[in-house]
């Protein structure tokens, strides 16, 4: 559904992302992991329409999205969530998501009727209800726990319908127990809207337990692509990422 | 129509009639006047803040809509090619027009860099005013009263049909305003004021919404501009003058900028004071100056930022310092 086809991209002399060809088939929940400074976010922000490649392909459903603007691409179809919950702290949620459904539905120059008045509130509450947000509609954004500012992060993507979700480490800045739930939230919202979902992770655990292809980046290539059997297995990963990364668990676990 | 929308039409009607009433309650000729010159810098703030407190987009050059209304008003009516309703419109429709322009160039910046470009066009705007003379009298201004012929019945030259008018014509524009900042378009400006980048990411045409916002916002305050025209039965190249904006951000400043009503309360309560100050002193500049430190530094809050949103959901709330840091941490 969503196609990477040799794509690169410089800054300067910098190669930030080299010669990535990937291909995220229409329903599939794929991670991308990747020491830090791989380019993972670099490759959101490729796909997202916020930089441009240098070289390179970016299709969905076969027909390039590259040269399109970010709104173009939303409404295309390929919404992000953003690392660091990105709101409207003085509304309140359900307002942010009623304001992110008049976006959606084009109503954004509608000046006559009330703005709560403007659509039926049904699919936002819905939305809400999902990601188990519903005791919060009415709460403004800023007074929000951080768990569920990332969760409302995630409902105003979700409220543009998307057919690609892209999620900047949703579990970033959480506990141990909150990252398990938000990755189970995830899981559900993949499952109950069909959804092809790409989400960048750091803990290990979870993308192993969570992810169906991991693909690993490394200095802004791809280094191994695979379900979690492969990539475990794979020597190169190992010697590249995963023994450090787990070297770094142990570290910590000590 | 909905329970809110009813509401707020009973209200602004509520509000005209004792508007209307006012004058014969004692206040006389000279609370009349005071009313209309509150309401035509009233407008201009109001107007002023769908930019400032709606956006988070301050104009540092207003004014020059308010003089655009002002002249283009004065100017067709002495002329006498239309009747004065007609001549109101065509007023709008040329602030609008140049609004659009400007704007254009304009919105695609922010913060200081918007504020001072804006700055910019109204010093250009202010010497035209200046320099063509044929049309605008330069330096003395729109001479010689603008002439207002009667309309269906309305005689603009006797003061209680003008006052009738001038509030008409202000409720309407207000409340056409508070229908604006409720209304889904209303909920975008604020998403754009909250967090720009995020609302471009919800598929937001943020250069769209932002002209739109732009172009209201100096139509609604030409409305305030042809309103002194009207009053003064002229029109000044001071109008257009840097100091005339600053005075209306200093009254949405003044009256509060995170509630729909702040800036005309600031109108209210800078043009009262300017009538009780010359009374008694020259040095209107170092009073008004005093004020401005009181606010800025002493409350850091305008009179109605201080009553909180509550369940209003039309009003719209300043985001925290903390809100901010969070949104703006991942720019």
């Amino acid at each position: 559904m969503l196609t990477l086809d040799a794509v690169h991209k410089n800054f300067g002399g910098i190669k930030a992302t080299r010669d990535v060809s990937l291909d995220f088939p229409k329903g599939s929940l794929s991670a991308i992991i990747g020491p830090n400074g791989a380019g993972k976010t670099t490759l959101f922000n490729l796909i997202s329409a916020q930089i441009a490649p240098s070289e390179g392909a970016i299709t969905l459903d076969g027909a390039s999205i590259v040269g399109r603007s970010r709104t173009e691409i939303v409404r295309a179809g390929v919404v992000r969530a953003f690392q660091v919950a990105s709101l409207f702290p003085t509304l309140t949620a359900m307002q942010a998501m009623t304001a992110a459904r008049v976006s959606y539905l084009g109503k954004s120059f509608g000046m006559w009727r009330p703005f709560d008045a403007t659509l039926p509130p049904e699919r936002a509450m819905e939305i809400l209800a999902l990601l188990d947000l519903g005791h919060a509609a009415n709460t403004q954004v800023s007074a929000l726990s951080h768990g569920d500012q990332k969760l409302l992060d995630i409902g105003l993507a979700l409220a543009m319908e998307p057919r690609v979700l892209l999620l900047d480490e949703p579990t970033a800045g959480l506990g141990p127990q909150e990252r398990w739930s938000m990755i189970e939230q995830i899981k559900e919202i993949w499952r109950a809207l069909g959804l092809t979902i790409v989400f960048i992770e750091h803990d290990m655990d979870i993308v192993f337990a969570t992810a169906q292809q991991i693909h690993v980046l490394v200095s802004g290539a791809v280094l191994a692509s695979g379900t979690p059997d492969q990539v475990r297995g794979d020597q190169r990963v190992i010697d590249a990422y995963l023994g450090t990364a787990l070297d770094e668990e142990k570290e910590a676990a000590q | 129509m909905t329970r809110s929308t009813t509401r707020n039409a009973l209200i602004a009607l509520a509000a005209l009639v004792v508007l209307l009433a006012l004058p014969h309650l004692g206040g006389g000729e000279k609370l009349a006047d005071y009313i209309i010159f509150a309401a035509a810098w009233g407008l201009l703030a109001t107007g002023l803040n769908l930019l400032i407190g709606y956006t988070g987009l301050i104009s540092f050059g207003h004014a020059m809509f308010f003089a655009s209304g002002a002249y283009s008003f004065g100017a067709i009516m002495q002329a006498q090619i239309m009747p004065v309703p007609l001549a109101i419109v065509a007023a709008l429709i040329i602030t609008g027009a140049i609004a659009a322009l400007i704007g254009a160039i304009c919105v695609r910046l922010s913060e200081i860099y918007f504020a001072f470009l804006t700055l910019a066009f109204q010093m250009f705007f202010h010497s035209i005013l200046l320099s063509w003379v044929d049309v605008t009298g330069g330096d003395n201004g729109l001479l010689g009263g603008i002439p207002t012929p009667v309309f269906f019945g309305v005689d603009l030259n006797q003061p209680e049909h003008l006052y009738a008018f001038c509030v008409t014509v202000t409720v309407l524009a207000m409340y056409l305003m508070h229908r604006i900042v409720s209304s889904p378009f209303g909920f975008t400006l604020r998403m754009i004021r909250d967090n720009e980048r995020r609302a471009i990411f919800l598929g937001v045409n943020v250069f769209a919404v932002k002209l739109t916002c732009f172009v209201l916002s100096a139509v609604f305050s030409s409305v305030g501009g042809i309103i002194l025209a009207l009053f003064i039965s002229g029109a000044y190249p001071d109008f257009a003058f840097w100091t005339t904006s600053g005075e209306a951000i200093f009254m949405v400043m003044l009256g509060g900028l995170t509630n729909f009503f702040g800036p005309i309360l600031g109108a209210l309560i800078l043009t009262g004071l300017n009538d009780i100050v010359v009374t008694y002193t020259d040095h209107y500049g170092l009073f008004l100056g005093g004020i401005i430190l009181l606010f800025s530094l002493g409350l850091r809050k305008g009179v109605l930022d201080f009553v909180k949103p509550g369940g209003r959901k039309s009003t719209p709330a300043q985001p925290t310092a903390d809100a901010k840091e969070a949104t703006h941490a991942d720019a």
